[in-house]
């Protein structure tokens, strides 16, 4: 069901009374920050409540779940299993979703109570429950999630692609049994009924040669019909559509109205997917709704959740803008912004004198007091790590700058000191750690780059960024937490040793110090995974950005990247590190806003293969005209049907635009690939 | 160093439990609570109701309410006691036997009104170093007092848990031994009056048959 945001409280509430005294709640959480984040603020308000939970990274949502299910009093999912069909796996207790991922499966919105998504403002037309939603019928994505559902660490081999095959049989023959007397059943995947389901339909209300399955879905309809009537502790959410078709339907035959409503389900699946609002947001409004509103470190943790979404492509600019507008005024609220208010700032500076006397004449001494672990907002560069490493590299790996002067080439380069020339900074000064350059400069740097910064097309280079004060008046901006973070989930091999580490990173109250970037190898000076979880990450983040830039680079140089009628594709070097797919996000990225920049690329979207052992991951990316902008990716329908007419091993991730192909296959899927989108 | 002779060495300070034994024992001061929600008969929400500290805190773990400071604790109140403690010979009776350690609780969290929690433990920090140094310049008048009592015992009004946990042990160990030298002395100058047939002698100069530790310039 979906739990509209007003009533997010009255879920949480649900699991207390759930778990009572000795029930237990397991936390299921993708590796990625967002998700993280998501789950140290759910963590909070669980361990306030006194519930005993556990918090475990999931690679394989199938395998988990059925563990889960035996042992939990109810589930948390994080940043995963809206789209795929969750009443298959998972029976009896009781599922929260907090996932951004859309659309997410017509059964977990239309199945009982079991399944909870949390639901964000979304304008997006729903089909109403009713026939040809059974939890078999699903649509081609979560068909393949359903088979084959590991991503990282299992091996893959080509008995998996058998029982591929079998289960499509088995589906085949699954809804064979359910219609009978219907041999005829639709071969693609698209659909997401059967062509002959209009006929049986019809004898619905008469006909019991309906198979169980069928049967419960309709005891599940009329149930839940009746549920809707009752008035339940619950606000049950009625179904968003209104279409004309069901409330006039004298004007339709039954047949024209089932077809309307196949093709508004079709349409609803196959519109491609997008993303809602962050889980660690979700989390965070949660606890507002409920009495945790005034903790600073919650808010923090929403948002690295957002920025973090904001950098892997999850948010658009107006969707991180309006986030970001409610942040800052939660911020503003917890503790007055300093910057506008002259008398607060008075109010807290204490210089010693006033302790120990009652007249302050003469110099005063300024006590440096605890930040507290302040959040506060503030325009920010878009620098890469800013206060962590020189300006000079900070710009050079900064995504913006790289790209508009397109810092691949040495034109580019000599165009970035050009600038730093004419700003009046020192090349040797730039190449210091930003918290020692000379403080005259860094008080110019604002001042000179908005004079400067447009000769050279660098416009937009401020945007909204959260600040916390960690230990004595050292500052952590969320950008370089999420990154820390995300840097530290990138690179792990092991991967319940590195979500550990991510999670103890985000904990935020000690200060990472400036060095940790400059000594690569000497890591015991404050960079140690043990000692210092954030300094390393953000070495790590550095280490990931330059690889990036060096993929991309290498890329452009060697002419890498094929154009086909239908998309681009390119085959990424050979490193583990690249084979991730928010990594893989982020290399497509630059490159789009590389070419927009060059005005090389008009439209195509990306392909992106980067191999991983014995496997490939494929990554489909569609094309924006600006940086920032948002467009529905429909990559998922399209791998799933390529994978599906070929023989070979696949199996989709928890994202639907990210599929892992043997290596063997790869170019024939690549080649299908443009087969079915020539053909369609 | 002879170890068959009780040990000179001093306790480690906090290696002995004292200020975890105090810490804890703070804990049932009583404070006053804004309870956010209503369970009768004591709690209801927005009334200040009095709970025992650690009440208190697991209150305000939970979120489910907020600890209002005591009197004492402003900065308004702290400021004349400092003032007062630098500058009276005694120690100031105004402040709770537990007001280190309560401050320590209570200024660990930030605060969303006025008050600055920092201020307050500088300002508290600074009257507790006053206050210690004064106790040690006192000692020796201390000392004199107590030489004649066969259980040497002062009273001194207004100490706190704090003080008494820094100087506690030193004061144990430095009596015991000043106690334990002069029955040795007075035994030994038995023996020899006993010997020379006179009656005993006190006030002559003690000398430790315990080989003293020279230090080193």
């Amino acid at each position: 069901m979906k739990l509209e945001i007003e009533y997010w409280h009255r879920g949480y509430q649900q699991i207390l009374r759930d778990c009572g005294q000795d029930g237990s709640v397991w936390i299921l959480c993708r590796p990625t920050v967002d998700a993280l984040c998501a789950a140290r603020i759910l963590s909070f308000l669980l361990r306030a409540d006194h519930i005993a939970h556990h918090l475990l990274c999931c690679t394989n949502l199938e395998e988990d779940l059925k563990q889960a299910s035996a042992v939990a009093t109810c589930v948390v999912l994080l940043h995963m299993g809206a789209p795929q069909n969750l009443t298959k796996w998972y029976q009896g207790r009781q599922i929260y979703v907090l996932d951004p991922a859309r659309p997410v499966h017509l059964a977990n919105i239309h199945a009982n109570r079991d399944i909870v998504v949390f639901w964000d403002i979304d304008e997006t037309e729903i089909p109403s429950d009713g026939e040809n939603l059974s939890g078999n019928e699903s649509s081609s994505e979560s068909e393949d999630d359903d088979e084959s559902s590991e991503e990282d660490d299992e091996e893959e081999d080509s008995s998996v692609a058998s029982s591929d095959r079998d289960e499509g049989e088995f589906e085949y023959q699954d809804e064979n049994d359910e219609n009978a007397g219907d041999p005829l059943q639709q071969q693609q995947e698209e659909n997401q009924e059967d062509s002959d389901d209009d006929d049986h339909d019809d004898d619905s209300s008469v006909g019991r040669a309906k198979k169980p399955r069928r049967e419960d879905e309709e005891d599940e309809t009329e149930s839940y019909e009746k549920e809707r009537d009752t008035t339940e502790a619950m606000e049950e959410t009625e179904p968003t559509t209104v279409p004309t078709a069901e409330s006039t339907p004298a004007l339709l035959t039954p047949r024209q109205w089932q077809q309307d409503r196949r093709q508004r389900i079709e349409r609803y699946y196959s519109a491609g997917s997008y993303y809602g609002a962050p889980a660690a947001f979700v989390a965070y409004q949660l606890a507002t709704q409920l009495r945790f509103g005034d903790h600073t470190t919650l808010l923090w943790l929403a948002c690295v959740g957002v920025t973090d979404a904001y950098w892997h492509g999850r948010l658009d600019l107006t969707g991180y803008s309006t986030l970001a507008l409610q942040l800052r005024q939660a911020c503003q609220k917890l503790d007055a912004d300093d910057s506008d208010d002259i008398a607060l700032r008075a109010r807290n500076t204490v210089y010693a004198e006033q302790l120990s006397s009652n007249g302050a004449t003469g110099e005063r001494t300024k006590l440096s007091l605890r930040g507290t672990g302040r959040v506060f907002s503030q325009p920010d560069y878009k620098f890469f790590l800013l206060r962590f490493s020189s300006l000079l590299d900070a710009m050079m790996y900064s995504d913006t700058v790289s790209t508009q002067l397109q810092l691949y080439r040495p034109a580019g380069m000599n165009k970035l000191k050009e600038l730093l020339a004419k700003m009046g900074f020192p090349l040797t000064e730039c190449q210091q750690p930003y918290a020692f350059m000379k403080p005259a400069l860094r008080r110019m740097l604002a001042s000179k780059l908005q004079e400067y910064a447009e000769e050279y097309g660098l416009e937009n280079l401020e945007y909204t960024s959260f600040l916390r004060i960690t230990g004595y008046q050292s500052v952590l901006s969320a950008a370089d937490a999420a990154h820390a973070a995300a840097a530290l989930l990138d690179f792990g091999s092991d991967k319940d040793d590195m979500f550990n580490r991510a999670l103890d990173a985000l904990q935020s109250n000690a200060p990472p110090r400036v060095m940790d970037l400059q000594n690569e190898d000497n890591l015991v000076n404050g960079g140690s995974l043990t000692g210092n979880p954030l300094g390393y990450g953000l070495h790590l983040a550095m280490k990931l950005q330059k690889k990036i830039f060096a993929a991309a680079a290498s890329l452009m140089e060697r002419n890498a990247i094929t154009s086909l009628a239908h998309f681009r594709y390119a085959y990424v070097g050979d490193e583990s590190v690249l084979a991730k797919p928010a990594v893989l996000t982020r290399l497509a990225q630059y490159l789009f806003q590389l070419h927009r920049v060059n005005g090389k690329w008009v439209g195509r979207p990306l392909i992106l293969l980067a191999k991983d052992d014995d496997f490939y991951t494929v990554a489909g990316y569609e094309y924006t005209e600006k940086a920032g902008d948002w467009v529905r990716n429909r990559w998922g329908q399209h791998f799933a049907l390529a994978a599906q007419s070929m023989t070979g091993t696949f199996s989709f991730g928890h994202d639907s635009h990210v599929i892992r192909v043997g290596s063997d296959d790869v170019q024939r899927f690549l080649e299908q690939l443009h087969y079915l989108m020539d053909s369609a | 160093m002879n170890t068959a002779q009780p040990s000179l060495l001093l306790p480690a300070a906090g290696q002995d439990g004292s200020s975890f034994r105090a810490s804890f024992s703070a804990e049932e001061t009583h404070v006053e609570v804004i309870p956010d929600f209503t369970a009768s008969p004591s709690f209801m929400a927005g009334v200040p109701v009095q709970v025992p500290l650690w009440k208190a805190e697991l209150l305000q773990t939970r979120s489910l309410g907020r600890i209002v400071f005591p009197d004492w604790l402003s900065i308004d109140k702290l400021r004349p006691i400092l003032q007062q403690e630098k500058t009276q010979p005694l120690l100031t009776t105004s402040l709770p036997f537990y007001y280190y350690e309560l401050t320590r609780k209570l200024t660990n969290r930030p605060r969303h009104d006025d008050t600055n929690p920092d201020v307050l433990r500088l300002l508290v920090e600074d009257i507790f170093q006053v206050r210690v140094e004064k106790l040690r310049q006192q000692f020796p008048a201390y000392l004199a007092l107590m030489e004649d009592q066969d259980i040497p015992k002062v009273d001194v009004p207004g100490i706190a848990s704090a003080e008494l946990v820094l100087l506690g042990p030193f004061l144990l160990q430095a009596l015991g031994d000043r106690a334990l030298l002069l029955q040795q002395t007075k035994t030994n100058k038995n023996d020899a009056a006993e010997e020379r047939g006179e009656d005993t002698v006190t006030g002559e100069p003690i000398r430790p048959k315990v080989p003293l530790r020279r230090f080193r310039r």
